[in-house]
């Protein structure tokens, strides 16, 4: 059994307070499902801790978020300037309190690739969480190209990130991804998209460089959380009703089928069984081996 | 032939296309209308307008109509102003007069008329400049603005974020409502022959998408796709945006409707 730290939902949920040390939680969304209730959600989980420091840096929203303490609008300070205005707002020395503090950025798709390193390392500091959105839609800039073999900006946000949280809408049943694709390809937005449920693939790093993937669905209405894969098998079981009426033949097992079926002992398992101790490979000589004492290697065992 | 029954225009959770909270805050909220050439948006915006002047989108709907005389409806007083890369003042001065709508309660910025007369050769920055000192601001003010992406091909070198940044959002800043219309043939139908990764498409996608990503309601209306009707001209699709519409208590409901466009009026009816 899995103890509760390599729980997913657990997982997710101390990541979303804020309680895991991550400096850098990235959000790569889409315009089926914006990051913008994850990041509500976030606010809900650590505005139960006492006043926490949030700082909003806006690329795109012109409103100050009612949950945020400091609103830096970009586009009025300037870019060059983000870093050090967040640096003084937050505390300088002692001991790291990441979890107080939190520094949201609405998105970064609108920072030259070139300078979005060096944006997001000046963002990331001991005394805070730099939660961060980045549009997967939206092309890049070309001017920004200017190198063939740097990375996009994705990779290279993906590699910065210590936990990224990859966001997809909860496709309504009677729409595949396919038609999701060829309908947001037109910029025609279908129904129930960005909705307060939805699907996040969460990447957590580990300090030993070894990362986890899960796929959960996330409910912000009632802030639970659940692997995508129970829900996913629970609805894939198999019924006696599915397979009716699909030909003519009786493909259907009762319950009596079932459990004869179940009793069956299967000829590979006894095979096992006989070996259970071990096995052992024993070489036996016979008169016209030409064994050599001396060579290493002659005799494997 | 009987026509189904007639649907009102809404967007929000309060069955209202512009909630009072959000014209009266103080916030800067934005709306798209996207929209191609078999799906001309020309009523839906003036529906728009009017309900910002009148305070219902009267020639709309059918009930609001009847509850004109009341008052309470009409003491939207404050500014609107129409702004088109592509139509002059006269075209809009007819269609807002069909609704009966007061020539004084509304201003027209033609902004494409002697264009490159005015600007050519100027850097963009100074282009965009004159362009936003067209505006007056006023934080209860509506703004309409007739596909913007123009001045991506108008200007030499215009990037998305460029346009976004110092045209967009400053004009943003100077209103409490922006409405931008924007035409999305360029995506459509492009199934067997994908756009090409040109500068100039790579740019226009990303304008349309940062659209979306910034404004609160999203209107597509986009063509029958079985073809032609005789008693359909195209659909409505009203999705939520990007944005929630922060520090309101009122959501925007998703809804489609099919709509009729005839010689004088439009109606409204669900699929």
């Amino acid at each position: 059994m899995a103890s509760s730290s390599h729980n997913p939902c657990i997982l997710l949920k101390r990541t979303l307070s804020l309680a895991d040390p991550s400096a850098f939680i990235l959000n790569c969304d889409s315009i089926s499902q914006t990051s913008h209730y994850l990041v509500n959600e976030v606010v809900h989980n650590i505005s139960s801790q006492a006043t926490p420091t949030i700082i909003y840096i806006a690329f795109e929203n012109l409103n100050r978020p009612t949950y945020a303490t400091h609103f830096i609008d970009v586009n009025e300070v300037g870019i060059a300037k983000v870093a050090d205005t967040v640096g003084a707002l937050l505390p300088t020395g002692g001991s790291p309190t990441r979890e107080k503090n939190l520094v949201i950025v609405d998105s970064l798709n609108h920072i030259a690739l070139s300078n979005l390193g060096s944006f997001v390392s000046s963002l990331v500091n001991p005394h805070c969480t730099l939660l961060a959105t980045l549009h997967k839609d939206l092309p890049e800039q070309q001017a920004s190209r200017e190198c063939d073999n740097y990375p996009s900006a994705e990779t290279l946000l993906q590699y910065m990130a210590t936990s990224i949280l990859d966001i997809e809408p909860c496709l309504p049943p009677n729409m595949d991804e396919e038609e999701l694709r060829s309908s947001l390809d037109k910029f025609h937005i279908p129904k129930s998209l960005n909705n307060p449920t939805f699907k996040v693939t969460f990447t957590n790093k580990r300090r030993s460089g070894r990362s986890v993937i899960h796929t959960l669905i996330v409910d912000t209405v009632k802030h639970s959380y659940e692997l995508a894969s129970n829900i996913a098998e629970e609805s894939e079981l198999e019924t006696p009703e599915m397979l009716q009426g699909l030909t003519t033949f009786n493909l259907s097992t009762s319950a009596k089928q079932k459990e004869a079926k179940d009793q069956v002992a299967l000829p590979f398992l006894e095979a096992q069984s006989e070996f259970a101790g071990g096995t052992a490979i024993v070489y036996e000589y016979e008169k016209d081996d030409d064994y050599d004492e001396e060579d290493p290697y002659e005799d494997p065992f | 032939m009987s026509l189904p029954q007639r649907q009102d225009l809404t967007l929000f959770s309060d069955q209202s296309v512009l909630p009072r909270e959000l014209l009266n805050g103080d916030g800067h909220h934005m709306f798209l209308v996207t929209s191609t050439m078999a799906t001309q948006p020309l009523w839906l915006l003036t529906a728009l307008i009017e309900t910002k002047i009148k305070g219902a989108p009267l020639s709309l709907n059918g009930s609001a109509a009847r509850r004109s005389e009341n008052p309470a409806t009409q003491e939207m007083k404050t500014p609107v102003v129409v702004a088109s890369f592509l139509h002059e003042h006269s075209f809009y001065h007819q269609a807002l007069q069909k609704l009966r709508i007061n020539a004084n309660a509304y201003k027209v910025v033609d902004l494409l008329t002697g264009f490159v007369q005015k600007c050519g050769g100027k850097p963009r920055d100074v282009v965009l400049k004159e362009l936003l000192e067209q505006f007056t601001p006023d934080s209860q003010s509506t703004i309409l603005i007739e596909q913007p992406e123009l001045l991506l091909s108008l200007l030499d070198g215009l990037t998305s974020d460029e346009l976004n940044q110092k045209f967009l959002q400053p004009l943003r800043k100077k209103c409490n409502l922006l409405i931008v219309s924007s035409s999305i043939d360029l995506f459509q139908d492009n199934e067997n022959d994908p756009l090409d990764g040109s500068r100039g498409a790579v740019e226009y996608t990303r304008f349309i998408s940062s659209l979306i990503y910034t404004s609160i309601v999203v209107m597509n209306l986009r063509s029958l796709e079985t073809g032609r009707a005789k008693d359909v001209t195209g659909s409505l699709m009203i999705s939520r945006g990007g944005q929630a519409p922060a520090g309101l208590s009122v959501h925007v409901v998703e809804n489609e409707y099919l709509y009729l466009t005839e010689k004088e009026s439009t109606r409204l009816f669900y699929r």
